[in-house]
């Protein structure tokens, strides 16, 4: 095998892949759309429903509808732009101004709300609920809630429940921001009913904020550091950034080489370039090419991302000692996913082909995506382990692991690397085998026993 | 020395015979022409002889060598299909081909130079290769099998989708080639090129070599048996003459396959219409192909568009 050969081809597909509009675009069209779809999910959620919501409410309590429209005349506090206004608070005042909203609550108050208490007059619940149920079909209502009498007892029974009635079943912003209204009031009626306090329950009951730290070390001087605070955000974006950028590095480069093939192959290249080199270095060559394409893309990625760091002061961020591993890893997955979509373009002649057998090689690097939150949580779980040991999962996986607290043992890394390099390099011969027998062959693409036979042959 | 050696060769695909104990020898530095109906096992053979396929049975040579890696950089080769990158210039891709074949850019550089007048490629060299026309680009891949200054040369149809000048201007190529000690091997379906060009003709029919020789040779087998004639009423006139084995029409005259006398069947057609033309000649290498190809054939063969 001549290593010359190998390079001239590599450079002649680094040329190729780099030159593509598909990379010049990707690399800035990407952070772009990224933060692009952040801003456009955050604007949409506030923005998208914005039809009037008209709420009628028959009240058999005749004590909660003025909590209720009250509450729909405040701003909603969880509004960016209704921060620091004076807000309602839905329990009764007296609430810890410095604690952080809770991250779970999503209730939001619906736009354009309009509650129309129902006077009951002496009519069935029955009747009023068949007439309002007319009106929202009609669309003068959007939906209507119905509060029994017996919701203010305090021994209410588990039984005793509030209905909403609508059309609309899918928007569950409006029964949830409805239900947090109503027990809100419920709960400051009971306590009033039972001759308690409420502001001094709500200072009895404070949360206190428990903030998660790195652990405490003695520095040089012998003084015990206190430990930084570590942010949420902080211990989710080096992990998921490094598992990010690796699996768009491999995306930008591997499945390219499929059409690069079946281009050669269509037009009839893949003769003339057998006639001077060995599939094999014609394999080694392409391989080369996109891995350099690979690194060069991640490398310009992590270059900017340090330079922000640095800029911003967010130098804790920066961990040099992941790089060796990043690269490490990185070079692994291409080879292997570079392996598996240049043996799918070899196996087929034609793009509809290869990309129906493309579809299980997507799956197989879509899995560990799915999995990094499971794993982020609990990185040591048995399921955890597993999957960042498994060799398509473990190069994005185990960097994960490597950039999240605690790191895992370095065994595991080292078993990690050790099994991935060998699935790597399995699939390279594979990829070798196919390539020698698929890249003359035109026509309908093998089934599996056929392509068996190309890789025993 | 022999540039090609192909001793007892045999090729199966499935149960399909491509090429049959095939043994072959082809002289250094002569032009040795490939002709045989499509799928007689040609292009078999040259993939053979390029290692892109390994014989079943049987051994091949080449210069003295095995195929593959060790001669693979002596051989230019333009196989039947070919293709250019398309979003390359022309002259990225024959330094790009080039480098394949171990040579530097600027040994590349320097053989392209040398054909540049000699196949009027100039002001197409910095195009991409999209943008050339069929011709063109044609020339650009004959060029790119020659960048590395082969030993031997094996063309699949070179001449196929090239109009009279630049097929002339191939030929050119070919014979300067040639003239500089390349062994050159062709495929083609075209008889007068193979007729004008090759030292010698090698014909395979149904996976089994049915012709080898020089043209004179291979004529010399087929005897004078045919006579050119040229009539007032064409082919009609020959109709019921006895002693006709077969008749290819070329429209202005008919090549007559005859065995018995002469004289007899000149003054036989005499008597039924004027004469304008009448020769007695050695059959065309496009009739022998004919004969072999088609033995069944039908009594009376149009031969339109040929010479």
């Amino acid at each position: 095998m001549s290593i010359a050969r190998s390079l001239a081809v590599a450079n002649a597909e680094f040329q190729a892949l780099i030159r593509t509009k598909f990379f010049i675009f990707g690399i800035i069209l990407l952070p772009v759309m990224i933060g692009a779809s952040i801003v456009f999910t955050n604007y949409a959620e506030k923005r998208v429903d914005t039809d009037p919501h008209r709420i009628a409410v028959i009240d058999e309590t005749n004590r909660l509808t003025p909590a209720v429209l009250a509450a729909a005349a405040a701003p909603d506090p969880q509004d960016d732009t209704a921060k620091d206004t004076t807000a309602v608070p839905l329990r009764g005042g007296g609430q810890d101004p410095e604690a952080t909203p809770n991250e779970l609550d999503i209730t939001r108050k619906p736009a354009n709300l309009e509650i129309v208490p129902i006077a009951i007059g002496g009519k069935s619940i029955d009747d009023l609920r068949l007439d309002l149920s007319g009106q929202v079909r009609a669309k003068t209502l959007y939906g209507f809630v119905d509060i029994p009498a017996d919701v203010l007892t305090a021994d209410a029974s588990d039984a005793t429940r509030m209905d909403y009635y609508t059309e609309n079943t899918s928007n569950s912003d409006v029964p949830r921001w409805l239900s947090k209204v109503i027990n809100a009031e419920i709960t400051r009626d009971r306590f009033a009913s039972a001759h308690v306090d409420m502001s001094l329950t709500d200072r009895l009951s404070k949360t206190t904020r428990l903030t998660t730290r790195a652990l405490v070390e003695r520095d040089a001087n012998g003084q015990v550091r206190h430990a930084r605070e570590v942010h949420s955000w902080e211990t989710f974006a080096v992990p998921f950034g490094l598992m990010y950028l690796m699996f768009l590095a491999v995306m930008m480069s591997a499945p390219h080489m499929m059409t690069a093939i079946i281009e050669e192959k269509t037009s009839r290249i893949s003769e003339v370039l057998l006639a001077s080199v060995t599939p094999t270095e014609l394999l080694a060559g392409k391989l080369i090419g996109i891995t350099a394409v690979s690194v060069l893309l991640a490398v310009l990625y992590l270059l900017t991302a340090m330079y922000w760091a640095f800029a911003s002061g967010e130098w804790t961020l920066v961990q040099l000692s992941l790089l060796p591993w990043f690269l490490v890893f990185l070079i692994c997955a291409v080879l292997m996913f570079g392996s598996l979509f240049l043996s799918v373009g070899a196996a087929c002649s034609d793009l509809k082909d290869a990309q129906s057998m493309m579809q299980p090689a997507m799956f197989f690097m879509l899995i560990p995506i799915f999995m990094a939150t499971i794993v982020l949580r609990a990185p040591n779980s048995a399921v955890a382990v597993g999957a960042s040991l498994f060799p398509t999962a473990a190069p994005f996986l185990m960097m994960l692991r490597l950039a999240a607290t605690p790191p895992p043992p370095v065994w595991q890394v080292l078993l990690s690397v050790v099994l991935t390099a060998g699935a790597a390099s399995l699939f390279v011969w594979v990829a070798g085998r196919i390539f020698r027998v698929g890249l003359l062959m035109q026509g309908k693409p093998p089934n599996l026993p056929e392509l068996l036979k190309w890789i025993r042959a | 020395m022999a540039a090609i050696v192909i001793r007892d060769v045999s090729k199966q695909f499935g149960t399909v015979t491509a090429v049959d104990a095939l043994t072959l020898e082809v002289p250094e530095g002569s032009i040795y022409g490939f002709i045989g109906p499509n799928g007689s096992g040609k292009t078999t053979t040259i993939r053979m002889i390029m290692n892109l396929l390994v014989p079943d049975r049987g051994s091949i040579e080449v210069l003295g060598h095995a195929p593959g890696s060790g001669v693979r950089d002596l051989i230019g080769y333009l196989p039947e299909e070919r293709g250019l990158y398309k979003r390359m210039t022309a002259r990225q891709v024959l330094r790009y081909y080039g480098q394949l074949k171990g040579r530097s850019v600027s040994d590349v550089d320097a053989a392209v130079a040398e054909w540049i007048a000699p196949l009027d490629v100039g002001p197409w060299l910095d195009k991409k290769v999209n943008a050339l026309s069929k011709g063109m680009s044609q020339k650009v891949q004959f060029i790119s099998t020659i960048v590395a200054r082969p030993r031997l040369l094996i063309l699949d149809e070179p001449f196929s989708g090239l109009d009279p000048v630049n097929a002339d201007v191939v030929r050119a190529a070919v014979l300067e080639l040639r003239r500089r000690g390349t062994t050159i091997v062709f495929s083609t379906h075209d008889m007068s090129s193979a007729e004008r060009m090759c030292d010698r003709i090698f014909m395979i029919f149904q996976g089994r070599k049915v012709l080898d020789g020089s043209l004179d040779q291979i004529q010399a087998r087929y005897g004078q048996d045919t006579i050119r004639v040229r009539t007032e009423r064409g082919p009609a006139a020959l109709e019921g003459l006895a002693g006709i084995d077969a008749v290819t029409d070329f429209g202005n005259y008919q090549d007559v396959r005859f065995s018995g006398d002469a004289q007899a069947f000149l003054t036989a057609l005499a008597a039924r219409t004027p004469i304008r033309h009448f020769e007695l000649t050695k059959p065309s290498l496009n009739d022998i192909f004919i004969r072999i190809a088609k033995p069944s054939g039908s009594h009376v063969t149009a031969q339109a568009g040929a010479d």
